[in-house]
């Protein structure tokens, strides 16, 4: 993958129209990496929101919402739509400097043994796999969607071993979560260090999961944008929405920040410029040089409220 | 919380219209959630 530099100018052209260049000086990608990854502590030194609901909350991205990228004069949250861009910014080539780089590779080498592969064929189901991590020592959770009428379903352990695991629960409402039993004691990720508030705007945020066509227990690193909310019931589940990337498979898959502290679990994915109800055009500003999967965002059911909906059920 | 009865769309990796209420699934984009009447749609994909 080469870096694109007319994107790249494009989104900081974007950038110095929602914001002033000047204002997010250092928050490229070129010698500031570590920028996000110090809010860990709660520092907000940025400006932005750090409860995420503020105007990012239940706002699926301002430039997003009509299908096209958005000029500035039609941005209706210019602090998100900078999150947003700085986010974008590092998925360049050399957009998170190497500290970074290997504190996230420090959580995945640590983390990965409580994380499974669920492999899902060949039985009759629209998916071919999935992610899941050990909750507690026997108990695994993963994606309901993916599990449809099936009862049992073949997991992976990371040393390569294959176990049966059966579906004990699935949620009973709206929330993409299933638990499995297996019969053997896996390393759960540890119940008491998990973040209990949102990640800081920009926030690095790494995730352990299966890529449909990338590989297993791969680490991916992206940056924390929003949290989105559900007004109907004050008990849905929040969803953290980073760029953290993720393919068909990585649903499932646990999501930490650089502490190793869960924040989520990966369960949906939503385009940056949907098209909507409109007719296909034609995108043609430029060739695609990177994962297509940099084209949404991603989804993370928030891990203390996830922990909560379990806790009946561990 | 319930809700089994609510649309849900097709099990697979397309895109689908998802409420920003109240999280139910839609294979088309509502004018209106039909479990709790919110306008805004959020398009998604399980993954």
């Amino acid at each position: 993958m080469t870096p694109d530099p007319s994107r790249r100018r494009r989104l900081l052209a974007r950038l110095g129209a929602v914001a002033g260049i000047g204002a997010v000086a250092g928050c490229t990608g070129d010698d500031d990496g570590e920028s996000g990854d110090e809010t860990a502590t709660g520092s907000d030194s940025d400006g932005g929101e750090t409860d995420g609901t503020g105007p990012g909350s239940t706002d699926n991205g301002t430039g997003g919402t009509d299908g096209t990228d958005g000029d500035a004069d039609e941005i209706e949250n210019p602090e998100q739509r900078i999150v947003e861009l700085r986010a974008i910014l590092r998925e360049f080539p050399g957009g998170y400097e190497q500290s970074v780089l290997d504190r996230a590779d420090r959580v995945r080498r640590d983390r990965r043994d409580s994380v499974v592969f669920v492999d899902l064929e060949p039985e009759p189901v629209s998916y071919r796999l999935a992610t899941g991590w050990f909750v507690a020592p026997n108990t695994i959770l993963t994606t309901r969607r993916k599990l449809g009428p099936l009862e049992t379903v073949s997991i992976y352990t990371v040393e390569g071993d294959v176990y049966q695991a059966r579906i004990t629960w699935r949620h009973p409402g709206v929330e993409n979560l299933a638990l499995l039993e297996v019969p053997i004691e896996g390393t759960p990720v540890p119940r008491s260090d998990y973040a209990t508030e949102a990640p800081d705007p920009n926030q690095p945020l790494v995730q352990i999961g299966h890529h449909d066509e990338y590989g297993h227990w791969v680490g991916t690193v992206g940056d924390y944008v929003r949290t989105d909310t559900f007004d109907a019931n004050p008990q849905y589940l929040d969803e953290h929405v980073s760029n953290t990337p993720g393919l068909p498979g990585s649903g499932g898959s646990p999501v930490f920040d650089l502490e190793g502290r869960l924040v989520g679990t990966t369960t949906v994915a939503q385009p940056r410029d949907p098209r909507g109800q409109e007719a296909p055009t034609p995108h043609d500003a430029y060739v695609y040089d990177w994962q297509m999967s940099h084209r949404e965002w991603f989804h993370h059911v928030v891990a203390d409220q996830t922990y909560a909906e379990l806790e009946a059920h561990l | 919380m319930t809700g089994d009865d609510r649309p849900t769309g097709d099990a697979s990796h397309e895109y689908e219209w998802r409420c920003s209420g109240c999280k139910a699934r839609y294979a088309d984009r509502p004018e209106r959630c039909e479990h709790c009447g919110a306008t805004e749609f959020l398009e998604i994909r399980d993954l």
